[in-house]
């Protein structure tokens, strides 16, 4: 009976490392076999971009949800304290302008998308195709317009954005992005269509490549927006808003 | 007692599946290596169970022997530049459906 018993648990240990090591490689979501047991170089990185995205997103989330809280609890002390109500409301101004909270309101949507059908014999096929200075033209037409907030499909433009082009996609604050671009901007309408208007570059792509190339790009006003906050890291310990201008950076 | 080895099994998938451990891709293999090493010993070892023949020893000796020498050949294949890591999942393999097949004929017989 003991020499049985211990039979047991020796399979027992045994079990329990199988599922261990099956489930750990179940959930690490690790193809096992092909992509890595052909040693093919570029499906590994592929593999590896595709984990590191998917950790990123989720910190990105546990971010999000700390700078809340950390909103949160301001609002709270200073409510605590009795600072005066123009206190917070700067702070909360400020917050916006650095990206760092939503923001709601009127404001313009521009969306930007591929010629997917270009002529037979068209000489250059990039033409037919939206690049990332089509985009960075719109936002920063869009900042001298009086943007408060711009996001470029849900991606929030902070003073460290850059747009740029990465192989076949965009990337804006280290995400990736593509046709379509739907460019959504917080602010007064009628300034912020005006600005696209006198932009050289955003009048060139919303009225004359629009019928020449067939650019699908179009511009309207909106009453109510919602722009979300900025996902990414914040690397500038100091930043100040210049009055004369509330524009946090104007990408380019 | 028969139900300690499925216990442990639970167990085991419980606690992989919630540790907050992602494993790099790069030992993916080792990790593959090692599944397919227990996987292996745990029919061996049943097959020793219904033929009598079980030793604990030698059943646990077995499975970590084996699971070391496949991560050293996967690891110096590695180094090499040869998939001697397939040696290891063929023989894992093989042994697999034959351990099998002889339980099917103990159970059945």
């Amino acid at each position: 009976m003991a020499a049985l018993r211990s039979h047991y648990l020796a399979l027992t240990v045994v079990l329990f490392v199988f599922g261990f090591l099956g489930a750990l490689a179940y959930r690490s979501n690790v193809t096992v076999g092909t992509a890595t047991a052909t040693g093919d170089r570029h499906e590994q990185l592929v593999q590896i971009v595709e984990n590191l995205e998917q950790k990123k997103g989720a910190l990105e989330g546990e971010l999000q949800r700390l700078r809340e809280e950390i909103a949160d609890q301001e609002r709270l002390d200073a409510a605590r304290r009795g600072l005066s109500q123009s206190y917070t409301a700067e702070l909360e101004r400020l917050r916006m302008l650095a990206g760092l909270v939503s923001v709601k309101g009127p404001g313009v949507v521009v969306t930007l998308a591929d010629n997917q059908h270009p002529p037979d014999g068209a000489i250059d096929p990039n033409n037919y195709i939206i690049h990332d200075y089509d985009v960075r033209a719109i936002a920063n037409a869009l900042w001298l317009g009086g943007a408060e907030a711009i996001g470029i499909n849900e991606e929030r433009l902070v003073q460290s954005s850059a747009i740029r082009c990465v192989g076949t996609t965009v990337l804006v604050n280290s995400t990736r992005v593509g046709s379509p671009f739907v460019i959504s901007a917080v602010g007064d309408p009628n300034a912020l269509l005006a600005a696209l208007d006198a932009d050289q570059d955003a009048a060139l792509l919303l009225h004359e490549y629009v019928k020449t190339l067939g650019l699908k790009v179009s511009a309207s006003p909106a009453d109510e927006m919602l722009i979300p906050a900025y996902r990414g890291s914040l690397s500038p310990r100091v930043l100040r808003s210049i009055d004369q201008n509330p524009v946090p950076g104007g990408g380019g | 007692m028969i139900y300690f080895p499925l216990i442990g099994l639970l167990l085991g998938v419980l606690g992989g599946y919630l540790i907050r451990y992602d494993v790099p891709p790069e030992y993916a293999r080792y990790l593959s290596i090692a599944v397919l090493a227990a996987l292996d010993s745990t029919l061996g070892g049943v097959r020793a169970l219904l033929e009598r023949t079980f030793n604990d020893r030698l059943f646990i000796t077995g499975f970590l022997s084996n699971t070391i020498l496949a991560a050293l050949i996967t690891f110096f294949g590695d180094r090499l530049g040869v998939n001697l890591y397939l040696a290891a999942v063929i023989a894992f393999g093989v042994r697999l459906f034959q351990n099998l097949a002889i339980i099917r004929r103990l159970v059945f017989k």
